[in-house]
């Protein structure tokens, strides 16, 4: 039989896995073939290095690990929900009494006080704002 | 304590201990599917941490139809064809920009042996080089195949569970995997020997 058949049956005889007529060719060939005994031991190395990485023990503090993921996301989860909505109305907050300074420096100038519609998109905030916090208070006394 | 017991006292009452017992019970299996796709410690404790992560997270509407190692299994081989798959992507993107990440690390560990070129360790690294490169190289399901029967033995009929195929059709998917690992290895002795 010649190389190229031979070589496509090392495989399987490197894991003892050919029917007994086949394996005696195998042999047969590679007792005078050096080519296909040394693609053979390729093989048979190769296996080894699969056997040695299935020695490959898991981190014995993974359950530790993934314990503190869990609560690290949950953590995340509260920044997410809970604080975060407080750090932005806490900015919108500080936008508006910027935005009242600003109108106040601005009508002092003005002579009349007529409402302009930045005025009015800043009331309509205010409205959102008071909604936010009360509804941030309702999840802190629900959680608690 | 069955797993199905176990799984009840955590989708039902977040049992911790529970959760603790069925870690305990399947992370080396965990581990030894992930070892088999990339060949690290590091990434495989990452898909372990990420499987049981996900499990706890789904806890409340998870239903067990099945055997959960084969849930478990399932989970774990499409994880790893994934992170595989984006970790292409980001190697083909670095490789515009500089050498092989691996060619790299094999140039490495051949300059930290500055004294006599220590032929076998060289060939042992090339031919764990090229195993590597050739099972990554299977298509998805060869690859999933040959990764649960070499490297945690499972029966034909356990990885037809976990791949959803026929007992025969994990038979052929394997017998190719091997055929063209054989080929791919082939192509090694000739570098070996050039
Ligand atoms: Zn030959």
């Amino acid at each position: 039989m010649d190389c190229k058949n031979i070589s496509k049956k090392l495989i399987f005889y490197a894991e003892n896995n050919l029917p007994e007529q086949d394996k005696k060719l195998v042999e047969k060939h590679i007792s005078s073939c050096n080519k296909c005994k040394q693609e053979l031991l390729i093989i048979q190395q190769a296996f080894g290095i699969i056997n040695d990485e299935k020695n490959l023990q898991v981190n014995p503090y993974i359950y530790t690990r993934i314990m503190a993921k869990t609560e690290q996301k949950n953590t995340s989860k509260i920044i997410k929900y809970v604080f975060r909505p407080v750090a932005v109305s806490m900015i919108i907050l500080m936008g508006i009494w910027f935005g009242h300074k600003a109108s106040d420096i601005y009508f002092k100038n003005q002579e009349n006080n007529i409402l302009t519609e930045e005025q009015q998109f800043t009331e309509q905030n205010e409205i959102y704002v008071v909604n936010d916090i009360s509804y941030e208070d309702y999840y802190f006394i629900t959680n608690q | 304590m069955p797993d199905f017991e176990l799984i009840k006292k955590i989708n039902q009452n977040d049992d911790q201990e529970a959760f603790k017992t069925i870690i305990e019970k399947y992370k080396q299996l965990v581990f030894g599917i992930a070892i088999g796709f990339f060949h690290d410690n590091e990434t495989a404790n990452d898909i372990v941490q990420d499987v049981f992560i996900k499990f706890w997270q789904i806890r409340k509407d998870f239903e067990l139809k099945s055997k959960f190692s084969t849930w478990l299994y399932k989970v774990t081989t499409n994880h790893c064809v994934n992170v595989q798959r984006r970790k292409k992507i980001i190697t083909a993107f670095s490789f515009l920009s500089s050498k092989n990440s691996e060619d790299k690390n094999l140039e490495q560990k051949l300059l930290q042996n500055t004294k006599m070129p220590e032929k076998d360790s060289f060939r042992e690294e090339h031919i764990k080089n090229a195993l590597n490169k050739a099972i990554n190289s299977l298509p998805k399901r060869q690859r999933i195949a040959f990764i649960l029967n070499k490297y945690q033995n499972f029966s034909y009929k356990d990885i037809s569970e976990i791949m959803d195929l026929s007992v025969s059709s994990v038979e052929s998917l394997l017998h190719r995997a091997k055929t063209n690992l054989q080929e791919k290895l082939s192509d090694t002795y000739k570098n070996l020997n050039n």
